[in-house]
């Protein structure tokens, strides 16, 4: 079947036509506060994988290592030698160095927090009191949808095939530093830390936020 | 004076109570006053430092603020004042606090309590943080004795809540706000 587009601007399209399609549903359903609740987190952690990309790839290798450990060492009496043998401390599943792995990483995470905070906006929001509220949720979701696009295309990267290696280089030739780096390798980078107080603090107002009473008159 | 963490925790157990007390409302209204004076002195702090400092400097001819005996001591007290100025001022009347009131029951008490620990971590850990960035200088007045104990080195230091929160600071004042006005 002949596509009556580019297959790149195809894709452009689809992702456009997605985000304005969802951010106008949620300014239908939950008017301009809600646009407003799902629109600062969204811009927040788009804001946070900018700045802490590096620690991003960092915590996913990380957890992808301490799970291979886990698999293939967990039961063995000697975790050591099989850390060795297997090859973990050379483990990644995003490449630093590689570009398009980290993009598609970051791609990855900021599409599940979009979806996350859309459905937990449409689950836990209120319905707008008015249809003034719903429509100005429209018109701040049409706006907001253009801006989630703005976003995420510069993530796309078409053509290209993006490889993760599951596995790396075996660890023979550096058999001397494979069991004393991977407890460090496991250790949270110190950046994360701040992150999750981040993330315990904002739920913990909005929560609070959302169990307040109004002030009996 | 005891150990740095030991007026640290009553610190922070005093603001849990005044937590408690005064209901979360409040003192989200407290919170976020303190992470926009956290965001004025991370951002314009030394700035207003250099005009003090060449203000000051027209009489003692010299730079009294960074190069005097005392630079470190009157910048680590620059910071802590103005903060704890802040802090009093918030604590001082509804300012910015959200309308409404706290859930009734064990919900409301745990919410009551967790802001007023929040408030607490912040407050201290701030006032901990200019002291540590500066070496501690109320050392000169005799307030400490250096070093810190091993516990405080390994497990408070990291957690102080500057350093950590600077990078979100630009984040979490709107945030706040906006949880306000949402509110």
């Amino acid at each position: 079947m002949d596509l009556p587009f580019e297959p790149a601007v195809l894709q452009y399209l689809i992702v456009i036509v997605a985000a304005l399609a969802a951010s106008t549903a949620v300014g239908l359903k939950r008017g301009w506060r809600g646009q407003l609740m799902a629109f600062v987190p969204i811009l927040a952690v788009w804001g946070l994988l900018g700045v802490e990309k590096d620690a991003l790839v960092g915590g996913v290798n990380v957890a992808y290592k301490g799970l291979r450990f886990f698999l293939a060492c967990g039961t063995q009496a000697d975790a050591g030698s099989c850390v060795q043998s297997s090859g973990l401390a050379e483990a990644v599943l995003v490449d630093p160095t590689n570009p398009d792995q980290v993009r598609l990483l970051l791609l990855a995470v900021f599409v599940s927090a979009v979806v996350l905070v859309f459905l937990l906006v449409m689950r836990f929001g209120r319905r707008p009191t008015s249809v003034f509220q719903r429509l100005a949720g429209v018109v701040l979701g049409v706006a907001n949808g253009f801006t989630l696009s703005y976003l995420v295309l510069p993530l796309l990267s078409y053509g290209q095939e993006i490889s993760l290696p599951v596995a790396s280089a075996t660890a023979e030739g550096e058999l001397s530093v494979v069991a004393p780096s991977l407890p460090a390798s496991l250790s949270l980078p110190g950046a994360s830390l701040g992150a999750i107080i981040l993330v315990v603090f904002v739920v913990f107002v909005i929560l609070a936020v959302r169990l307040m009473k109004p002030i009996e008159a | 004076m005891g150990p740095l963490e030991v007026i640290w925790a009553l610190l922070v157990g005093v603001f849990a109570i005044v937590g408690v007390v005064r209901g979360y409302p409040k003192e989200l209204g407290v919170t976020t006053t303190i992470l926009a004076a956290l965001l004025l002195l991370t951002k314009g702090g030394q700035s207003a430092l250099y005009l003090l400092d060449a203000y000051l400097a027209r009489y003692a001819q010299y730079s009294v603020v960074f190069d005097g005996q005392y630079g470190a001591l009157i910048q680590s007290l620059f910071y802590i004042l103005v903060f704890v100025a802040v802090v009093v001022i918030s604590y001082h009347g509804d300012t910015l606090a959200f309308t409404g009131v706290a859930p009734r029951g064990p919900v409301g008490i745990v919410l009551n309590l967790m802001s007023g620990l929040i408030n607490g971590y912040l407050i201290s850990g701030t006032m901990w943080h200019y002291l540590h960035v500066f070496n501690y200088p109320i050392q000169i007045l005799g307030l400490f004795q250096p070093p810190l104990t091993e516990f405080a080195q390994n497990y408070l230091v990291p957690l102080i809540p500057v350093p950590l929160l600077e990078p979100y600071l630009l984040f979490l004042v709107p945030f706040m706000i906006v949880m306000r006005v949402v509110r």
